[in-house]
């Protein structure tokens, strides 16, 4: 199980329909829910301000691409550029409606991106999720 | 009188007496004499044909001939010497007659004395002389009108008979000599020229100056017409007026002229006449020559000089390519090259011209470079256009598909929840029953929403035409791909599908494409199957014409082709009563189309339908 998940959405209910699921799927033990990067990025500084032992990151993020004030794109850009040194323990996932091919291309594209799935998030989706191999050794020990 | 003179004579005589007689004066006036006589006119002929004399002297009264007989005998004879006659008796009129036939003098017998005959003979001797050269140069004259190269002939002016003519002239008329010389030169021009020639003679007064008659219409022995110039000579020839007429055939030369004409003429009526502009230019750009057409594109009135093709005329856009082509062109002897670039007309507007440029600087008739240009602003203007709204369509369609995007998008984002809400709905929590129905109506409707959403995606997918590479693939293992994940479907129908695709294993297309095709038409013959029957699927490939076919063939209800024709493969038709959508025959159509393919269909009700896609090649 991963211990903390940060899910990223500006759509209040998606979140919450997301924090359903993952508890219904033990997913994680925790969900922090933030709607939109700019929050998310202002999360990490904080955790960035303290001192490592009592920094508390997510294991995994939940992203969302069509977002105001800071969209998917921009976010992931920030992050990268600001907390490098968070990259190794962080791992993002899109989760998006988006249609459109290009942001599917541009996902599997982007190195700090491990993978792009589709909205709805569903307890079968998570459950294929527990195999993929960079979170299979989270979900190992159950 | 006795100065140092010899003679030599012979004197035919049969009187010893008369012999004596002359030969005695003659020893009395000349200083050394050598005489011959002869008594017979044969042997004198004889001694003629051996002996040349300075004079001979003949008796008309012979032992073998007499009278004129002797006479003509002699002169024929004697070639180019004297005869002078003695007789014994004065016949005037035999006299006269004698001196016709080139005797040089008759003396009288009893008259002659040593004076006399000194006299005559030395007269004789000088005349026969001047006599000789005059027959010389006749001879020349004679041979000079025979063999001359010009056509030459001689006319009586008065009587317009022909007198004479030459080979040239015959070969020319062709005519045979006997014939001509009984022409008249009437016979030898057309009708209507008779009358000019007439009166042309007429008003012409006789005179030997040499007169250039001008040109004139004559004919053949044949009727065939030629064109002469003639140039005419006067004078007396046999003690009548005659006229020399020289002939000049100009026939070919006035034909080469005309069509030399007639040439120029069509060439400038081309010219003239052509839709294209024309224009020569020497190599510093100064124009020598422009065509009616050039000037009325360029706008010019008949009378406005265009001096230059320069800077002024030019757009200042286009003269730098308008120089180096110039540059290029002078300095490739013989090369033509075309380009299109504005100038001013004189209204002072741009117009563009598509202009070629010729170098003809090696044709000494031309020694420029000559300009072919037509106006193509009109051209240009529609090309413009028409870049201008490919642009805006292109843009239009960008936006449209980024619209549909972004609607989906939207569309989806909501749909998403309710999927999710849908799922975790626990329905066995609801104890009321009519919430508990709207609840199941809720989710049925959310499902057919996503669905339909989930297809409307695909289709702007198809048309977007993305990522996947075409490349080979197996119609056996796509078979067995999409027979996995209808196993359910087709187990629960019985149904029996059977493949051959021995004749073409393969196709060029893409994967999830293929896929799609296989799901669609698999699912339809199952969905459509005919009630009460089995339904069975033949699947099999054909190569033929260098195309790779998959038929599709079905037992099923099938469908009129009359009536669904043209809706076939359309967007959200049905054709059955079943709950289907009926997307996908349309996108099926979408993904082959889109990838340069086609897919056809043949149906008879009741009986099954058969499918049939042919792919692309290379």
């Amino acid at each position: 199980m991963i211990h903390k998940v940060m899910c990223i959405d500006d759509d209040t209910i998606t979140l919450r329909l997301c924090q359903i699921i993952l508890e219904k799927a033990n997913f994680c033990d925790e969900i922090i829910t933030v709607e939109n990067g700019e929050l998310a990025l202002e999360y990490f500084e904080i955790q960035n301000a303290l001192p490592a032992p009592q920094q508390k990151l997510p294991g995994l993020i939940f992203l969302d691409l069509n977002m105001p004030v800071m969209d998917g794109w921009e976010f992931l850009d920030s992050f990268s550029d600001k907390f490098s040194l968070f990259q190794q323990e962080v791992k993002i996932i899109i989760l998006s409606s988006s249609v459109n091919p290009q942001d599917k291309i541009k996902a599997d594209n982007n190195p700090n991106v491990i993978c792009f799935i589709s909205k709805p998030l569903s307890i079968s989706g998570l459950n294929n999720l527990k195999e993929i191999p960079d979170l299979r050794s989270f979900f190992s020990a159950s | 009188m006795t100065e140092n003179k010899t003679l030599k004579a012979l004197v035919v005589e049969d009187n010893e007496g008369d012999f004596f007689l002359v030969k005695e004066y003659l020893r009395e006036v000349y200083t050394t004499i050598n005489v011959s006589h002869e008594i017979l006119l044969a042997d004198a002929i004889v001694n003629l044909s051996i002996n040349n004399y300075d004079v001979i002297l003949l008796d008309l009264t012979l032992p073998d001939s007499n009278g004129m007989h002797s006479i003509k005998e002699i002169i024929e004879a004697a070639k180019e010497s004297p005869v002078i006659v003695l007789t014994g008796y004065a016949d005037k009129n035999f006299a006269v007659d004698s001196l016709k036939l080139k005797v040089q003098d008759y003396l009288i017998k009893d008259e002659v004395n040593p004076a006399i005959l000194f006299k005559s003979i030395s007269y004789a001797i000088e005349r026969k002389s001047i006599i000789n050269q005059i027959e010389t140069s006749e001879e020349n004259y004679k041979y000079l009108f025979d063999q001359n190269p010009i056509p030459l002939f001689l006319y009586d002016p008065q009587s317009f008979e022909i007198i004479m003519v030459n080979e040239s002239a015959l070969k020319l008329y062709q005519y045979e000599r006997e014939t001509f010389l009984k022409l008249s030169i009437l016979d030898i021009r057309p009708e209507s020229e008779k009358e000019r020639i007439r009166e042309f003679i007429q008003k012409t007064e006789f005179s030997s100056g040499i007169l250039f008659t001008g040109e004139w219409k004559h004919l053949k022995s044949d009727g065939t017409l030629m064109e002469v110039e003639i140039t005419t000579h006067d004078f007396i020839f046999e003690g009548r007026q005659c006229r020399l007429a020289v002939i000049n055939d100009v026939t070919a030369r006035n034909k080469a002229r005309r069509d030399l004409e007639q040439s120029e003429k069509r060439f400038r009526a081309l010219i003239e006449n052509s839709s294209d502009g024309l224009c020569v230019i020497k190599t510093d750009g100064t124009v020598t020559d422009i065509s009616p057409t050039g000037r009325r594109i360029l706008g010019l009135t008949q009378y406005q000089q265009i001096t230059n093709f320069n800077y002024e005329t030019v757009h200042p856009d286009d003269i730098d390519n308008v120089v180096t082509l110039f540059n290029e062109i002078i300095h490739q002897p013989e090369t033509v090259k075309t380009m299109e670039f504005r100038v001013h007309n004189s209204k002072k507007d741009y117009i563009w011209l598509e202009v070629t440029f010729n170098n003809q600087l090696a044709e000494p008739t031309i020694n420029a470079v000559v300009l072919n240009f037509k106006d193509v602003s009109q051209r240009k203007l529609q090309e413009q256009e028409r870049t201008a709204l490919i642009g805006e369509l292109v843009q239009n369609n960008r936006d449209l598909k980024q619209f549909s995007f972004i609607t989906s998008h939207n569309l989806r984002a909501p749909l998403t929840n309710l999927m999710a809400i849908a799922e975790l709905l626990d329905m066995n929590k609801i104890k009321d029953e009519t919430t508990l129905e709207l609840l199941k109506g809720f989710k049925i409707s959310t499902i057919q929403l996503n669905e339909t959403l989930n297809d409307l995606i695909k289709i702007l997918i198809v048309k977007e035409n993305t990522t996947q590479q075409v490349k080979n693939i197996s119609f056996a293992d796509t078979f067995s791909t999409v027979k996995n994940t209808l196993e359910s479907v087709i187990t629960k129908s019985g149904a029996i599908i059977t493949t051959d695709f021995s004749q073409a294993p393969q196709a060029l297309f893409k994967l999830a494409y293929m896929e799609s095709v296989f799901n669609n038409l698999i699912s339809n013959a199952i969905k459509y199957a005919h009630p009460g029957r089995v339904p069975e699927i033949h699947i099999y490939s054909t190569f033929n014409n260098k195309t790779t076919q998959l038929i599709f063939h079905d037992n099923g209800s099938g469908f009129d082709m009359e009536k669904v024709k043209d809706k076939l493969f359309g967007l959200y038709q049905r054709f059955h009563n079943n709950s289907d959508k009926g997307i996908g025959l349309y996108l099926i159509h979408s993904q082959i189309t889109a990838l340069g393919g086609s897919i056809e269909a043949e149906s008879t009700e009741h009986a099954g339908t058969t499918f049939t896609i042919s792919f692309k090649n290379s």
